[in-house]
């Protein structure tokens, strides 16, 4: 930094020097006192040096509360080169303890720029040593290896960033050397602390650094060279302490000749090396439908399986067919699949499902003994984010589904179908069905009885009123009523 | 063949999956077990590549032989490559060894298909078992799903991997039709169903877990994947447009909540495919489908706006080269702006250019205290010169005159030489 300290202020007199170790805990222990006696920050000169005695962490003043997001990157900024940073932390406590509580959420705040730089700065310099650190293995003195790695990080990070070396080296002996400060793990206890070192006291090499150089070398993509990608990511600077950045010139020289060779390569025939390729997945399909039994609905599920006939398909993860026994005596047709359905290949899966059953339950019918089906077999949604919103059916996709269910109903004959819903009603009995004039009662046409009634989904919607649900279970009951009366002798 | 060698193969052979990240999953680290890792959320990249790609992961093959035909692919089965094929321990002591010096996050094991989906998926889980078990591994595992392969090898690989994965390849069904004939989009599809279904199983296990007033740490039920799942589609190796790929990606992310889908240039490589031949990647391309797929996560926009606004010069269904799509987007709805900073809603000032999601944030919280000026933007350091035509505040409204210009978009256009890449 360049810039003159916003801090600076030579005018003002009486100023008080207050010394303490370069550690953000003796800088929170003595600024808790300043607070408590009332110091502006214009009257205190911080002098932080390394031969003061650190301080120890104690209980917080309940008369003093910052904001945590202040705390954490007062935390990180304090690891900052800068000499002006015990100032800046003081004085925004100081502005946040005295009528600006709200202070960090004034971002444009020239001290709160100054803090958010500070902690940012740090953040990054943490966050590359943790991915530049180079462990170099050693004989340690019991026999086991020892993990020795030198770095040169920008701010005095060592202590603030040992833990995570810890958690992540736990079992493992380690020393970290850098010109600041030392940090040494044993395997257990406590990371301890020594002076800053000399790069001459960490290994020179390491046998595994030549099968990481391979690696670096092998995933390189000589097509695509983008090195101030590389460069705006990993500085220069870094690339003295990194084994693997010695090889950067020579990959970058070679791509160009590398990406020529591929271009200018003379093809011949193509032969298969690898041995004879497997069947294509249609084929697989083609396959188990040819081995069902003609004509079964199992042949029907499978065929129906390779549907194109409207462009449903493409978006959707699979055909949802009709599940259940064949014959049955009552047959359900709703909309078509939702969410739920679609993932599994099932009908009626999902949350109106569940309230289905229910009802069936309610109703005195058996779920298992009936065959339940939908009037579109493919889901129809928009994507939103991070889920799929259900679209009503076209006609035309409905007319294209028409088969299907036509050779459903052929199959199962039933003695009743229950259409759930408006879509199942209008295009098994047309466009002039209305669910609330005409459910709950059997409709006969050419000598096939149905019965209308509302989708569960519909219920769901209207958060499930008891009296919506009663009437849905007394619909269905019509359905089982009228079965019992076709089988009475 | 020595180990060194085999890497170079398998290396080699793995570079043209875009994915390496090791974000995003579960809290875990070694100071409560006997071996080595750990995982916080955040993903570290521990090296680049002069390709500008994150080296963040072991990325290898655990075989390159692969008797598929995909036309696309330096492994499918005509091809001249050298081929080698890992052991499960050869595979497990370069990933220890490189994680204890640093070097990496974890392993991204992926295979080319030997014999059918289950040997091949039994292979991969093994080394994810060695790691695991054997060695008490708490990094992060990466592997890729072999779909159609048996559900209680699936279990296993979500238990001890992060992170699943399964390529959706190419955009369209007719396209892997072409190009990927043992492939098509209804298998992978179902595989990625069955993944979400198991983790939508695991967190609600979880949830349950978490509620019970006394619950045990033994008693807690083991995560499935989570770090989730990801997928990777090649752009530029067939016709599809940009419409057709971000539409895909939105129905991928809706239906079977990726975290992420790569985009991945089709790059040259050796020995080529007749069908394919060798070009130059389309990597401006790729970074402008990188940017609409982040726009549709994070900043509300549907496929459809970003691929649909009239532009002038612009193929039909192609994103604009010359200007990033939000800008893009910007220029060709002009009568959406100008955005108010100190009234709109936050939807709505996601979609003023030059200002980010961290940037709008901000905003939000500072114009409960003050009057969102200019000069709040420079300090935040915001994209102002950008935001500048499309944003009122105290101190600034932009002319109507300037808004409609059709001058704006040549402000913003490059010149052809910036645009070339190296």
């Amino acid at each position: 930094m360049t810039q003159k300290s916003l801090f600076d202020d030579a005018d003002t007199p009486a100023l008080t020097a207050v010394r303490i170790h370069p550690d953000f805990t003796s800088w929170q222990q003595r600024a808790r006192q300043l607070l408590l006696d009332e110091v502006p920050p214009q009257r205190v000169w911080w002098q932080a040096d390394e031969t003061q005695s650190r301080a120890i962490a104690t209980a917080g003043n309940a008369n003093i509360r910052v904001p945590k997001p202040f705390l954490t990157q007062a935390r990180a900024a304090s690891c900052h080169r800068n000499g002006d940073r015990w100032a800046l932390l003081y004085h925004l406590l100081w502005r946040m303890t005295h009528g600006e509580h709200h202070l960090m959420a004034l971002s444009s705040d020239p001290l709160v720029v100054q803090l958010h730089y500070y902690a940012k700065a740090v953040s990054r310099d943490v966050h590359k040593m943790k991915a530049f650190v180079r462990f170099r293995a050693v004989d340690g003195a019991d026999g086991d290896p020892r993990y020795i790695a030198w770095f040169e990080p920008d701010h005095y990070i060592v202590e603030y960033a040992a833990p995570f070396f810890q958690r992540r080296f736990a079992n493992m002996c380690w020393s970290i050397l850098t010109p600041d400060c030392c940090a040494h793990w044993e395997g257990r206890g406590e990371v301890w602390f020594s002076a800053g070192a000399d790069k001459a006291a960490a290994p020179g090499d390491d046998l595994v650094e030549e099968t990481w150089r391979c690696y670096y070398r092998s995933i390189f993509n000589p097509a695509r060279v983008k090195i101030q990608a590389m460069l705006s990511e990993m500085p220069q600077k870094y690339w003295k302490n990194l084994p693997e950045a010695r090889l950067i010139p020579e990959l970058v020289r070679e791509s160009g000749n590398r990406v020529d060779t591929m271009t200018n390569e003379v093809k011949t025939a193509e032969q298969l090396r690898c041995g004879p390729r497997p069947a294509a997945p249609e084929q697989t399909l083609n396959d188990a439908i040819q081995h069902s039994e003609p004509g079964s609905i199992q042949q029907l599920a499978l065929a129906a399986q390779k549907c194109r006939n409207c462009p449903l398909w493409q978006p959707a993860t699979q055909t949802v067919f009709g599940a259940g026994p064949v014959p049955a005596p009552i047959m359900l047709i709703g909309e078509q699949p939702g969410d739920q359905e679609d993932l599994t290949g099932k009908p009626f899966v999902g949350p109106a499902g569940a309230l289905l059953n229910h009802a069936l339950t309610a109703a005195g019918l058996r779920r298992d003994e009936l065959y339940i089906t939908n009037t579109v077999k493919h889901f129809k949604f928009r994507a939103r984010g991070k889920r799929r919103l259900h679209e009503r059916p076209r006609e035309e996709e409905i007319q294209a589904c028409a088969p299907w269910l036509a050779a459903e109903i052929d199959q199962v004959q039933p003695d009743i179908i229950v259409c759930l819903g408006a879509t199942a009603a209008q295009a098994q009995l047309g466009q002039g069905m209305q669910v609330t004039r005409d459910r709950g009662k059997v409709i006969t046409r050419q000598g096939r009885h149905y019965l209308i009634t509302v989708h569960p989904a519909y219920l769901l919607r209207n958060g499930e009123s008891p009296h919506d649900l009663e009437r849905f279970v007394a619909d269905l009951q019509v359905a089982a009523r009228h079965l019992q009366l076709l089988r009475s002798p | 063949m020595d180990l060194i060698e085999k890497l170079a193969i398998l290396a080699d052979a793995a570079k043209y999956d875009a994915s390496c990240a090791s974000s995003g999953t579960d809290a875990k680290n070694s100071s409560t077990g006997r071996g080595v890792g750990s995982t916080e959320g955040m993903g570290i990249c521990h090296s680049y590549a002069p390709d500008g790609r994150c080296i963040s992961l072991l990325k290898i093959l655990l075989t390159n032989y692969c008797i598929y035909e995909c036309s696309y692919c330096v492994n499918r089965n005509s091809s001249n490559v050298q081929r080698a094929r890992f052991t499960v321990d050869e595979v497990v002591s370069l990933t220890l060894d490189f994680y204890k010096r640093n070097y990496i996050e974890g392993l991204f094991l992926s295979s080319g298909v030997i014999r059918n989906a289950d040997y091949t998926m039994e292979q991969l889980v093994a080394v994810a078992r060695a790691l695991r078990e054997e060695h008490d591994f708490r990094g992060y595992i990466h592997l890729k799903t072999i779909p159609d392969a048996d559900g209680a090898l699936l279990a296993a690989a979500g238990r001890y991997a992060d992170r699943l994965s399964i390529n959706i390849e190419l955009p369209t069904q007719q396209a892997l039709a072409d190009l990927a004939p043992e492939k098509d989009q209804r298998t992978i599809k179902l595989s990625m169903a069955r993944i979400r279904a198991r983790r939508d199983e695991a967190v609600a296990d979880r949830e349950d877990w978490r509620r019970q007033s006394r619950r045990s740490e033994k008693g807690k039920p083991s995560a499935f994947a989570p770090a989730g799942q990801s997928t990777q589609m090649i752009v530029g190796a067939e016709p599809s447009t940009d419409a057709q790929i971000l539409q895909t990606s939105s129905e991928l992310y809706a239906g079977y909540g990726l975290r992420r889908v790569y985009y991945s240039a089709f790059s040259p490589i050796p020995d080529a495919s007749l069908r394919l031949p060798v070009r130059q990647p389309p990597l401006l391309r790729e970074h402008r489908l990188y940017q609409a797929d982040w726009m549709m996560r994070f900043y509300g926009y549907t496929a459809d706006e970003i691929t649909q606004s009239a532009e002038p010069g612009r193929a039909p269904g192609m994103l604009s080269l010359e200007v990033d799509p939000k800008l893009g987007w910007a220029l060709a709805n002009r009568g959406f702006f100008p955005v108010d900073l100190n009234r709109d809603s936050r939807a709505r000032l996601l979609r003023i250019p030059g200002i980010g999601v961290k940037s709008v944030d901000r905003i939000l919280k500072m114009r409960r205290f003050h009057k969102v000026r200019l000069e709040d933007l420079v300090a935040m350091r915001a994209g102002v010169k950008k935001a500048m035509p499309f944003v009122v505040c105290a101190n600034h409204h932009p002319s109507l005159n300037e808004l409609d210009s059709d001058r704006l978009r040549i402000r913003y256009t490059p010149s052809a030489q910036q645009l070339s890449l190296w």
